[in-house]
């Protein structure tokens, strides 16, 4: 009864060849966390005042130069490094869990549980973002741990709506129906079959989420919401250095482009996460 | 005479339809879409039954209701004399189901292998080690060779596809296999290819299978009984032979006329069934086949009797008699 | 694709009349269409020659990846180039090559002489435009004419393809509509500028069969009426049973089999039209045995040198894998690419 072996659809590709672009942005991020956890062992007092250095140029004593309060901006770069990737994890994070979960299990059972959560969705949704974070931040008060509770509380929206159409799609496909009826529990059915498929666009949309979450928390700092002075944040520095644009660009510049060089990890890891995640979908 | 395996009395379903057209005002009363209409039937363990009809006949609502995805109205449905919703969840794994699509029936991210072993698994069918020669005999049971095991879904045929998820409704130890549409998306050699498979191992497990298609080849060439359904009614059931050869239904009737012979010199002019199919919203009253039949008389505003062609074979329609005498006159001359 | 004959091979007659022959409307001459990959070269159509006389309603059938519906794209000229290519051949329409067309001379003849209907009526028509509105678009930017005559014109096409209660039908949505009926819109638009050449690409696989049987009776209709050429591509020899005056059969991007339809499918002259009608399970009963093609199409990136189908062939011998078979005539105007159809005429 057996019958010769057809020829595949698609050709096995010999071992998995990951793309360039996401090995660049992998290591780039890579090279982002080594400096933050080695900062604290190269950098002696970030924020020690030496006002007698300040607002000096790139030398090779300061390789990025000096603020207005003489600190050295390279040191500062290295330390807020830590800093602003754990704040673009923590902001994304929790939003990402809680969001994509409860958008997966609202879309999955339907009923009375998606019309709840849609309802609070739609509520958090006619509010502007920011306006929401800073009410939660200045209700609970100034400091950082307020506004990672504060984004995780508002942006847990969006996931879930994405993990929910996500989902809605794939409830219909047989191949659920066919655990259904081979009698695999829900429980096995979401965590096997369901979540799987639907994280893959979550996981793509919170990589530019990253960037911009670094960007809401100099936002935040500029409104004194946020990371307090005289902690090194590369938002504050950047909003810090407005004053002395003209004199001392430095002071600006060089925490932008750590965000920047943030920001192109990001999209390099993102548009190339969907294929790595599924490779089986090439055809 | 044997209990039957599986028994439907009277079941009805029918959907809610959401009014949303998305032009003028949303209609306020709640319309539903009749999808089963008093569906009463019976089949035999071991028999293969076919149940053919075209869109909107209800055969996909039916297939649900036996996986139990679907719960019936009214009326019930009957595994082994036991009502199906009573029946524990570790036991309703004997009714299985082929889909339609190859590869919408297989998860893409699980290779082969895991596809077919995580039942067994589940349900602990074999130990642990005993998995992977389990898979490899599975595979092999369906005409594939093991080395599948390490592939994706995307990277197979549909027709090597097909045979996976054969194999993995196999896993559990079926005794009823529901194919639903099962090889209605396959090219025709392939297609032949699984209607052989699905033909061999009925005859080897001793399965009850359940074919559904609107493809009356297929149903001819694997079914013992079949029953013909318009518009979510049965309106006819006999043995393979009763029903294709001497269709006492009008429906039924024009259904073999439409199917395009693969003989050339035999064209006629005359449509099989000639109309559209009505909404299944509002159903015609009486026979719901009224509208389309050449058949159609006054007393056809009243709901059809059952007519019993002989002991195996009825149809509803006040005149299966003449039809089937008419048909049998037709035939015989164009022969 | 060059193929040099072998010595005392004659150079085969083609299928295809010649232009300048007036019953034909449309030429195919060895037409090949390849799709550059980024790893491989698909030769989706392989050296395809056949012809369509006027009035007279053409098969195309094979099954998925057998090349039809590229034949027929290539002939609306609606390959996308890249990646599609046509390396050689000519379709000549009305004594004109196609290929050679600019794309707006192209344009003048979509739609006007040569209309196409395709499988999915639902995806063909816009859903948010009402079918009356769509039908007569196909004709108002050509023909001119008051919005009367055009609203005329649309009645007369809606009758001639038996939309019922054309009048009512002319204000409802796509979706409103059965897949019968969608189907039929789709055939009125195409008829609205009276082409010569009706181009059904699996015009009926979507439908039930009691619809697909009005739909084929209707084509019938048409060509009888109207004069119209039809081509219709399909996988169900059924459909090319009841409509079709001449079949081609195609398997990997080439043609394997080209005559009229009553020798074709009663007296095939080639293995796979053969193994073809004895997989379709057709008045086959609970105790015969269906004859499945055993393995699957080849792959058209890699193709074996010789016969495409040898590696599924019962009959295949040596001979069949060195060089590809000639399509060559069998009898008066059925041809085959079988090397051995003489021999196997009685197996067959």
């Amino acid at each position: 009864m057996s019958v010769a072996l057809s020829r595949p659809v698609v050709r096995r590709r010999s071992g998995r060849r990951l793309p360039a672009s996401f090995v660049v942005g992998v290591v780039l991020l890579g090279v982002l966390a080594l400096a933050a956890v080695l900062a604290p062992v190269l950098v002696s007092s970030p924020n020690q005042l030496h006002l007698g250095s300040a607002l000096q140029g790139p030398s090779a004593a300061h390789p990025f130069g000096t603020d207005e309060y003489g600190r050295d901006v390279l040191g500062r770069v290295l330390v807020a490094t830590g800093t602003d990737l754990e704040i673009g994890l923590f902001c994304v994070l929790p939003a990402l869990f809680i969001g994509t979960v409860l958008g997966t299990l609202a879309g999955y059972f339907g009923g009375w549980l998606d019309m709840a959560l849609m309802r609070i969705v739609d509520v958090l949704v006619a509010f502007p973002f920011m306006v929401l974070v800073i009410a939660i931040v200045a209700a609970l008060g100034v400091g950082i741990t307020n506004m990672f509770i504060a984004v995780a509380a508002v942006a847990w929206v969006s996931y879930a709506r994405l993990a929910r159409s996500e989902v809605q799609v794939i409830r219909q496909l047989d191949y659920i129906r066919a655990a259904r009826v081979l009698g695999f529990s829900h429980r096995r059915i979401l965590s096997r079959h369901v979540l799987p498929n639907v994280v893959v666009q979550p996981l793509v949309y919170c990589t530019s989420d990253f960037v911009g979450y670094i960007l809401l928390c100099s936002a935040l700092g500029y409104l004194g919401l946020g990371v307090q002075p005289p902690n090194a944040e590369w938002g504050t520095m950047i909003a810090d250095g407005k004053n002395f644009l003209a004199q001392a660009p430095w002071i600006s510049i060089f925490p932008g482009c750590a965000i920047v060089v943030v920001g192109i990890a990001c999209i390099l890891v993102g548009n190339s996460l969907g294929d790595v995640l599924r490779p089986e979908a090439k055809k | 005479m044997t209990e039957p395996i599986l028994q439907l009395t009277d079941v009805s379903k029918s959907f809610p339809i959401r009014a949303e057209r998305g032009r003028g005002m949303p209609r306020l009363q709640r319309e539903r879409l009749h999808a089963l209409q008093r569906v009463s039937l019976k089949v035999s363990e071991g028999e293969t039954l076919g149940i053919v009809g075209e869109s909107g006949c209800g055969k996909s609502t039916l297939a649900k209701l036996l996986v139990r995805l679907l719960q019936p109205d009214s009326g019930q449905v009957f595994y082994r004399g036991r009502e199906l919703k009573t029946v524990a969840s570790r036991d309703l794994r004997r009714i299985q189901m082929v889909f339609q699509n190859p590869y919408g029936s297989l998860n893409p991210r699980l290779t082969i292998g895991n596809a077919v072993a995580e039942p067994l698994r589940v349900y602990e069918l074999v130990d642990r080690k005993g998995v992977s020669a389990e898979v490899d005999r599975l595979l092999e049971q369906v005409g594939l060779a093991s080395a599948i095991k390490d592939r994706y879904p995307l990277e197979l045929s549909g027709g090597q596809c097909q045979r996976v998820a054969i194999a993995r409704a196999l896993a559990v130890r079926p005794e009823i296999l529901i194919a639903d549409e099962a090889v209605s998306s396959l090219d025709v050699s392939v297609q032949a290819q699984i209607l052989n498979l699905l033909a061999d191992l009925r005859d080897a497990l001793n399965l009850t299978v359940i074919a559904i298609s609107h493809d009356l080849g297929v149903i001819e060439y694997l079914c013992d009984r079949i029953g013909v359904m318009y518009l979510g009614h049965l309106v006819e059931w006999g043995t393979g032979t009763d029903v294709l050869k001497q269709p006492g239904h009008p429906y039924t009737r024009g259904l073999l006329e439409s199917v395009p012979s693969l003989d050339p010199s035999n064209r006629s002019a005359d449509s099989g069934v000639r109309g559209e199919l009505p909404s299944a919203i509002t159903l015609p009253e009486g026979c719901v086949f009224r509208p389309r039949c050449p058949r159609a008389q006054g007393e056809c505003i009243k709901p059809p009797p059952t007519i019993n062609l002989n002991d195996e074979h009825w149809a509803n329609c006040f005149f299966a008699t003449d039809v089937q005498r008419d048909g049998a006159k037709h035939d015989a001359a164009a022969s | 694709m060059n193929r040099a004959l072998s010595p005392g091979v004659t150079p085969r007659p083609t299928p295809a009349a010649t232009a300048s022959d007036p019953a034909t409307l449309l030429a195919v001459r060895d037409l090949s269409v390849v799709y550059r990959r980024a790893h491989a070269v698909v030769h989706a159509v392989d050296s395809v020659s056949f012809s369509v006389g006027r009035g007279k309603i053409v098969g195309i059938v094979g099954e998925s990846g057998s090349g039809k519906t590229t034949v027929i794209r290539a002939i609306m000229r609606l390959l996308r180039q890249p990646p599609a290519e046509v390396p050689g051949g000519e379709i000549l329409f009305e004594g004109q090559d196609l290929l050679a067309l600019t794309p707006r001379q192209m344009r003048a003849v979509r739609g006007a002489r040569i209309a196409q209907i395709f499988q999915d009526p639902f995806a063909s028509l816009n859903p948010v435009v009402p079918v009356g509105k769509q039908i007569a678009e196909a004709a108002r930017y050509r023909r001119g004419g008051s919005r009367g005559d055009v609203r005329g014109r649309v009645l007369e096409v809606m009758n001639l393809v038996g939309i019922p209660d054309a009048r009512r039908r002319l204000k409802m949505y796509p979706d409103e509509l059965s897949g019968g009926l969608r189907q039929r819109v789709a055939m009125a638009s195409a008829l609205m500028l009276s082409p010569g050449l009706l181009l059904a690409d699996e015009p009926t696989t979507a439908l039930d069969v009691t619809i697909q049987d009005q739909i084929l009776k209707l084509l019938r209709s048409l060509r009888d009426e109207l004069g119209t050429s039809v081509i219709i591509v399909t996988h169900d020899l059924g459909v090319v049973a009841q409509t079709c005056d001449h079949v081609i059969v195609m398997y990997a991007g080439r043609v394997v089999e080209n005559g009229p339809v009553a020798q074709v499918l009663l007296s095939p002259a080639h293995p796979y039209t053969r193994a073809l009608l004895d997989a379709i399970p057709h008045g086959v009963g609970r105790d015969s045995r269906l004859r499945p093609i055993p393995g699957a199409p080849p792959d058209l990136s890699s193709l074996p040198a010789g016969c495409a189908f040898a590696d599924r062939c019962r009959f295949a011998v040596e001979r069949c894998r060195t060089e590809v078979p000639p399509l060559e005539e069998h009898s008066a105007g059925h041809f085959s690419a079988c090397i051995r159809r003489a021999e196997l005429s009685n197996e067959l």
